[in-house]
């Protein structure tokens, strides 16, 4: 958590305890060096804060900017943060590389992300289809590297970012919940890229513990099955 | 245009996606070569260009692909910044807004459209009309907070949500005879119908859009065949 002494911060960060969307924003709003307050919600019980600040999704990340009204939904957020403040730019300058910034981006969000969220609570032949969903997802993201330290290139950006629930969430979820989608020696790029994003000094420090998000996911292993359950009458 | 620009779109005529680039590419001033695809015979170009997806659209600027509707038409706001109209706004927040909402039409509006009509079970489809009505509540909301009283999200012209909701127009038109619904009903989304006939009477916008009956017949023929596949199947 950053803090700093007087002036406040003009940045509110709102949060909540194991979420990957606000760690996305925390690491960017480092790497812009840009000083910030947190806030940290318990979406089991949402403040009239957040649902005044989020009234259409009614989640977090939430980022309060000065007087301004809020911003929501982490890439978005990540995207303002990139363009509203100074520091090293998180996407390229060029417009080709933002698009490719963007996709990328993109495809983890819906092609790996969402499936591998399914994967963890749903069972039989739903599970095993999402499972190879996610999997086929991961094989194009381990080409995707192609051996480099991150999806940036050298230095860690937009998508590094944004895959982030990859490098420390994923096993935790196939520990609380027994679905192994990397089998021993596989995806070993991205094994590396987990390694490099989860040491870099602008990550380690919100990266939530691991043994407490263990706990967080095992105590919410009903919620989030109920939950998975209705969304994927599909 | 700058010299030496070559765009080409891979392109399906109904597709709303589609649709979306080719109204920002008319939006701008910018001549492109389109080329139709034909989904179940895809082109060693199409493949090539988009590996990961193999859908349309794509945007192939001097070569380099670059695919996804909302990621093409701000691609085209961004290296075209010179050429014509921007669409999206300079200031960091407005920027935020606009991809704020430009992400929830496709998220959560279109998705709950299609299940209200493609849900399997009546259920599915019940909770999806029920999603729709929300999701198209929000937006009514949207156009009176970024329009702010002017008639399109962009304000007094067009900007990105409203050409990425405007790609969707012809079938939000159709779905009135394929489906029996209004999507932008006057009496419920005042804002949202009224900028519908705006849109739609924009030079840049008109000759580009669906022809709707057209839509209607295609639609009608996608029916027909889900409701042969499902007997089929023995449902």
């Amino acid at each position: 958590m950053s803090q700093q002494v007087p002036p406040p911060p003009a940045v509110k960060l709102v949060t909540a305890f194991g979420s990957p969307f606000a760690h996305r924003v925390e690491v960017a709003l480092t790497l812009k060096g840009v000083p910030y307050e947190l806030v940290t919600e318990d979406l089991a019980n949402k403040s009239e804060m957040l649902l005044t600040h989020n009234p259409v999704h009614k989640t977090v990340p939430v980022l309060l900017h000065g007087d301004r009204p809020a911003v929501c939904e982490s890439l978005v957020i990540v995207e303002y943060v990139d363009e509203a403040f100074d520091g090293p730019r998180l996407l390229p300058a060029d417009p080709y590389g933002r698009a490719t910034a963007r996709f990328w981006a993109h495809f983890i969000d819906n092609k790996c992300l969402k499936p591998l969220w399914l994967s963890m609570w749903t069972h039989g032949e739903a599970q095993e289809r999402f499972a190879r969903e996610t999997k086929e997802s991961l094989a194009i993201l381990e080409a995707q590297l192609e051996g480099r330290s991150f999806f940036g290139g050298d230095a860690l950006g937009f998508v590094d970012v944004a895959a982030c629930t990859l490098a420390h969430w994923l096993d935790v979820l196939e520990e609380v919940t027994g679905v192994r989608l990397v089998t021993d020696g596989e995806y070993p790029a991205l094994r590396r890229w987990a390694k490099e994003y989860t040491s870099h000094q602008a990550v380690k420090r919100f990266l939530p513990d691991r043994d407490q998000l263990v706990a967080f996911f095992a105590a919410g292993k009903e919620r989030f099955t109920s939950m998975v359950k209705a969304a994927v009458q599909q | 245009m700058a010299g030496g620009d070559e765009l080409k779109l891979l392109g399906m005529w109904a597709s709303p996606f589609v649709l979306r680039v080719q109204l920002a590419l008319s939006l701008k001033g910018l001549s492109y070569e389109y080329v139709e695809e034909d989904l179940k015979n895809k082109s060693e170009l199409l493949l090539k260009s988009n590996p990961v997806h193999n859908k349309v659209p794509v945007l192939l600027h001097n070569g380099k692909p670059i695919c996804e509707s909302s990621i093409i038409v701000q691609y085209i706001d961004e290296a075209f910044s010179g050429t014509g109209p921007s669409l999206i706004p300079a200031d960091p927040y407005e920027r935020a807004l606009a991809r704020f909402w430009a992400a929830y039409v496709d998220d959560k509006m279109l998705a709950a459209w299609n299940q209200s009509s493609r849900g399997k079970t009546e259920e599915e489809r019940a909770e999806g009309k029920k999603q729709s009505a929300v999701a198209v509540e929000n937006l009514e909301g949207a156009l009176r907070e970024c329009g702010k009283g002017k008639p399109f999200f962009g304000g007094d012209s067009v900007g990105y949500v409203d050409v990425m909701l405007g790609g969707l127009l012809g079938w939000v038109r159709a779905a009135e005879e394929l489906q029996g619904v209004k999507h932008f009903d006057p009496a419920r989304t005042p804002l949202l119908a009224a900028w519908a006939e705006s849109f739609g009477a924009l030079d840049a916008i008109r000759p580009v859009m669906h022809d709707v009956n057209r839509l209607v017949e295609f639609g009608k023929m996608l029916q027909a065949r889900q409701a042969a596949a499902a007997a089929g199947a023995g449902n």
